[in-house]
């Protein structure tokens, strides 16, 4: 046995091939076998039926002259004696040209994954491959045109399939899966299936036998698991190589997958962590790769592979090394393309009557509506279709592949917040707000792709067109609102914050309605009412008392829900006494529904701070709430400046290797301290917890003003006011290093 | 053609790979005298083509046109002298050296070949830096000098901010910080915002001769012009930041005389 085949300890034993010519259900999973795939059909009486296509044969595509094709087919055939070549056309992307190329097809896929072994080396001779490096159930998938747990109508003879048809419209019933939970509780392996939890004790080859037997025995479909890919399932079948295969590679670094039945590692698992297994379902309707593989894959790759699966559909060759770069551009037109989104600075200041709009997935809908893609930009048939205050033009003539893929996941995720705000009866609302979560973050992703390094289909022209029409758009939306006399206080590249409207117009047909099917009509894009704000503070810029930050703001909307960003409270980091001092202050403020009633607030406000205050004088807050956090990213000895997460950081002794980042958690004990060592106290340490309340206080006054400062003319009147509430406790409390004499120390 | 880069010539190791002469990385210093001499170069007709890999300085046009010594007419034209191209794989480099290679050869003007991040980094292995590094000089080593002239660059300090004044009075702007964590994927040049606050940072002169109340003044003056960057950006590559920067004081300023009119017409 080879440490590949331990997973294969797993594998389900298939349910008995029914009788017939044909069979429906759910396409599971796909297997790499010794001859073509295996598939696993659930069915809808919930059997899993496995099938074989040993018909199946993966290809690749080369371009090159007669003696280096020959010398690339003998050097090939030495892998797979059964190798055989065929003429076919494909499409170039970029040019649209039909070429001849040699397909080399692989008689078996475990050859197809000798000659991946040995790609690098075969693309340094005089030969070009194309559609070279793609996962072979990925191949299957798109040559039968098929997602992963699609419903599929199979034609079969005995367990061999004889051909494959989807059947898009059917859902995958995910609510009757069977699923359990390995977890580690110590060092000793647990799993649960809701009602069942055992614990096991033994070792080695007894262990995996049991599991192996307990997960048979409760005929799981999926094994959720906290670690399994790094932890558990390497540590496991490292100990058994050790034990009885000690020449073997080791498993560590290989993700662990089993074969019909799906293990998905929450901690390695993107979509899991962000959208749950319906968020998951929901991008395999859009991909061609495996269930357990999408599970594992970025929003990067699972775009990349739509896009791959497009490509081979419809008779693009891929290359395997990208090779399109941009054009020579002089410095002019360098100053003028190279730009992101436009973001007008706002005053700062209070503001009342604010409405917030957005235009909706405004990037990706800009390739769709725009035809933005690597290939049409700057395409030679169309150079009077220019993109505003940019260099480059796009084409009119051929639709471009990035808004083809994109189009369906665009109109899906609409739908699905159509059916979050207007459930229909009878549907699950919180399934379709995960897979709308899903569909979100694939639509995030796919901007920065296109003008990634690594991405097949991305250029970083396309990606400058994309930046340049959201400028354009985000300019034109405001050209509206103006002349319709609603003054845009604020903008940040697809989001507009404006002054006039002050109802919410329920019924559709008011202003808010006429202003928003404007800009639509004007942009393409549509547009969503974020909320109307009662009130809203623009926070000003460090050093400024005009001009405002463009991420920094907090308000109140008209339904009583509170918007914040980017203040202490927001902050990863922020300690918890600090971060529930700005949260009580905006639950209060929330109550007020206009900017004057904040104002007549103030003493009330203030009135607050100080009991929270007094408490920290009286030392009632425990060690834990005081708490900094700080992420790093580099090393702390590579640090020039000794800011106190680096000092903390370098007293803890934590070293990083090379792109990797820790967190340092710290508390201040003197900021005022000419040693910087003495400064603060890292939380993990043999060092006795300190605080200096004197510094604790004047961050906490610092947050309150944050928030209370705006509504105040004389802003340090208020720290004033705070600070000398009880003069002779401050200075009592404000004695360094007080230790650690906290009685709820925990 | 009498531009000689002297002792300014700056390459990516202790030694010329050509003429294995000592040389030193660029920094702050030697950034601003490198810099001065290509802008001479420019002045007097020639023509620059910087390739730019990732991880290297960044190719910032605005490195090489100062604004103080010449007019908006002359800044666009020396900046139209000025071919920039990015590649961000090893592939991508390679088929750029070629397409250069074939331009250079139809050019009629003296030519300054610029490389910068074709050194190891995350995003080429040594391996692949040293044969890029064998084709640059397969494709422009034997060109002549005096037609066309090669140069490696590479940061000393990739952070390098070169803001000494040079003898012209001119300062160099504030090289985009490319080191960052995951590698310098994102923008080649420094935004507007920034290069308006590069050009207000070399007013500090200026600044320093003036009383404290009026430097407070012109402190509000720079400040209030930021309020209009967004509108600069649209201006970008058609004029030098400098003149957004007194176009949006005199718009603040028309507003506000405006404001104040308007109030004094509604008093009784």
């Amino acid at each position: 046995m080879k440490p590949e085949e331990l997973p294969t300890f797993f594998k389900r034993t298939g349910d008995p091939v029914p009788s017939g010519s044909e069979i429906r259900g759910f396409l599971f999973d796909i297997t790499e076998e010794e001859e073509g795939v295996g598939l696993w059909i659930r069915t809808p009486d919930r059997r899993m039926i496995f099938l074989r296509d040993p018909a199946f044969r993966p290809s690749v595509l080369m371009e090159a002259s007669g003696s280096a094709l020959r010398n690339v087919s003998t050097r090939l055939s030495r892998m797979d004696p059964f190798l055989s070549r065929r003429k076919e056309r494909w499409k170039d992307l970029f040019t649209g040209e039909e070429h001849d190329m040699t397909a080399l097809v692989f008689s078996r896929p475990r050859a197809f994954r000798d000659f991946l072994a040995c790609l690098p080396s075969l693309s340094r001779l005089p030969v070009r491959f194309f559609n070279a490096d793609i996962d072979v159930s990925m191949r299957y998938l798109c040559q039968n045109r098929i997602h992963p747990l699609s419903f599929v109508h199979i034609e079969k003879e005995g367990d061999t399939v004889l051909g494959i048809h989807p059947d898009p419209d059917r859902d995958f019933p995910e609510e009757t899966l069977e699923s359990a939970e390995i977890f580690l509780d110590g060092n000793r392996i647990v799993l649960s299936d809701g009602r069942d939890e055992r614990m096991f004790l033994d070792t080695g080859f007894s262990l995996l036998r049991h599991l192996a037997d307990w997960i048979r025995g409760h005929n799981i479909d999926v094994l959720y698991s906290r670690g399994g890919d790094r932890r558990i399932f390497p540590g496991l079948l490292a100990e058994l190589s050790h034990r009885f295969l000690p020449d073997a590679a080791p498993f560590y670094g290989r993700p662990f997958v089993l074969s019909g039945r799906w293990h998905l590692d929450r901690s390695t698992s993107f979509f899991l962590k962000e959208s749950f297994l319906s968020g998951l379902i929901e991008i395999a309707r859009f991909s061609f790769v495996d269930f357990q593989t999408l599970a594992r894959c970025t929003a990067g790759g699972a775009i990349s592979s739509a896009q791959i699966a497009y490509a081979l559909q419809n008779g693009i060759r891929i290359p395997f090394a990208k090779e399109k770069t941009e054009g020579f551009s002089s410095g002019l037109e360098f100053l003028q393309k190279d730009r992101g989104g436009m973001v007008m600075v706002p005053r700062a200041g209070v503001y009342e009557n604010v409405t917030e709009i957005d235009f909706s997935s405004l990037y990706p809908a800009l390739m769709v509506h725009r035809n933005i893609s690597p290939e049409t930009v700057n395409c030679a048939c169309c150079p009077e279709n220019r993109v505003p205050e940019s260099p480059h033009h796009l084409c009119l003539k051929r639709r471009g592949l990035v808004p083809d893929v994109l189009e369906p996941i665009l109109k899906r995720r609409l739908s699905l917040k159509k059916e979050c705000s207007e459930p229909p009866a009878g549907t699950d609302h919180d399934r379709a707000k995960k897979r709308q979560t899903a569909l979100k973050w694939i639509l995030v992703v796919c901007f920065g792709y296109l003008g990634y390094k690594n991405a097949r289909f991305g250029n970083v022209e396309s990606h400058e067109a994309v930046t340049a029409w959201g400028r354009a758009s985000l300019l034109a939306a405001r050209e509206i609102l103006e002349s319709r006399n609603l003054p845009v206080r604020h903008a940040i590249v697809d989001s507009l914050w404006f002054e006039g409207i002050d109802s919410p117009d329920p019924g559709g047909n008011g202003r808010l309605s006429v202003v928003k099917s404007a800009i639509r009509e004007r942009t393409g894009i549509p547009i969503e009412v974020e909320g109307i704000y009662s009130w809203i503070v623009f926070l000003p810029r460090k050093g400024s008392t005009l001009l405002g930050s463009a991420n920094r703001y907090f308000g109140r909307m008209r339904d009583g829900r509170t918007k914040i960003r980017g203040i202490a409270a927001r902050q990863w980091g922020t300690p918890p006494f600090i971060r529930t001092i700005q949260e009580d202050l905006l639950e209060r403020m929330g109550l007020c529904e206009r900017a004057s009633d904040v104002r007549a607030a103030l003493p009330e406000l203030l009135e607050a701070v100080r009991v929270r205050l007094r408490d920290l004088r009286d030392r009632r807050v425990p060690l834990a709430d005081l708490c900094l956090s700080e992420r790093l990213h580099r090393s702390p000895e590579t640090y020039q400046r000794a800011s106190p997460a680096v000092v903390a950081a370098q007293k803890e002794g934590l070293a990083f290797r090379k792109r990797q980042t820790g967190t340092v958690s710290y508390w201040i004990s003197g900021r005022g301290e000419s040693y910087p060592g003495d400064r603060v106290v890292p939380s993990r340490g043999d060092e006795l917890p300190m605080v200096d309340l004197g510094d604790y206080e004047t961050l906490a006054i610092d947050a309150v003003l944050e928030i209370l400062g705006p509504f105040c003319p004389d802003p340090e009147s208020l720290r004033k006011r705070l600070k000398n509430a009880d003069p002779s406790k401050i200075r009592s409390a404000g004695k360094r290093r007080s230790g650690n004499l906290f009685p709820s120390w925990s | 053609m009498s531009w000689h880069p002297g002792r300014t010539r700056v390459f990516p190791e202790e030694s010329d790979p050509w003429t294995r002469q000592r040389t030193r990385p660029l920094d702050s210093r030697s950034a601003v005298v490198f810099f001065r001499e290509v802008r001479r170069f420019l002045l007097e007709g020639g023509r620059t083509y910087w390739i730019a890999g990732e991880g290297g300085i960044a190719p910032d046009p605005l490195l090489l046109v100062s604004s103080r010594e010449q007019s908006p007419e002359h800044w666009r034209e020396l900046l139209g002298r000025v071919r920039i191209r990015r590649g961000f794989t090893k592939d991508q480099l390679r088929s750029i050296l070629g397409d250069l290679s074939s331009r250079i050869a139809s050019e009629t003007v003296p030519c300054l070949l610029l490389f910068s991040g074709f050194e190891p980094s995350e995003n080429l292995s040594p391996g692949d830096s040293k044969r890029l590094h064998q084709e640059i000089r397969r494709l422009f080593g034997e060109t002549d000098p005096e037609r066309c002239r090669l140069f490696l660059l590479q940061a000393a300090d990739p952070r390098f901010i070169a803001d000494t004044a040079d003898g012209d009075g001119g300062v160099l702007p504030e090289a985009p910080a490319p080191s960052s964590k995951e590698g310098t994927m994102g923008k080649s040049v420094s935004t507007f915002r920034e290069q308006v606050e590069q050009e207000e940072k070399s007013w500090r002169p200026f600044r320093k001769g003036l009383s404290r109340a009026e430097q407070d003044v012109l402190d509000r003056l720079f400040e209030t012009s930021r309020l209009y960057v967004h509108a600069g950006g649209e201006m970008s590559g058609q004029t030098h930041p400098f003149n957004v920067l007194l176009l949006s004081v005199i718009l603040d300023l028309s507003r506000r005389i405006e404001a104040l009119e308007e109030e004094r017409s509604r008093r009784p």
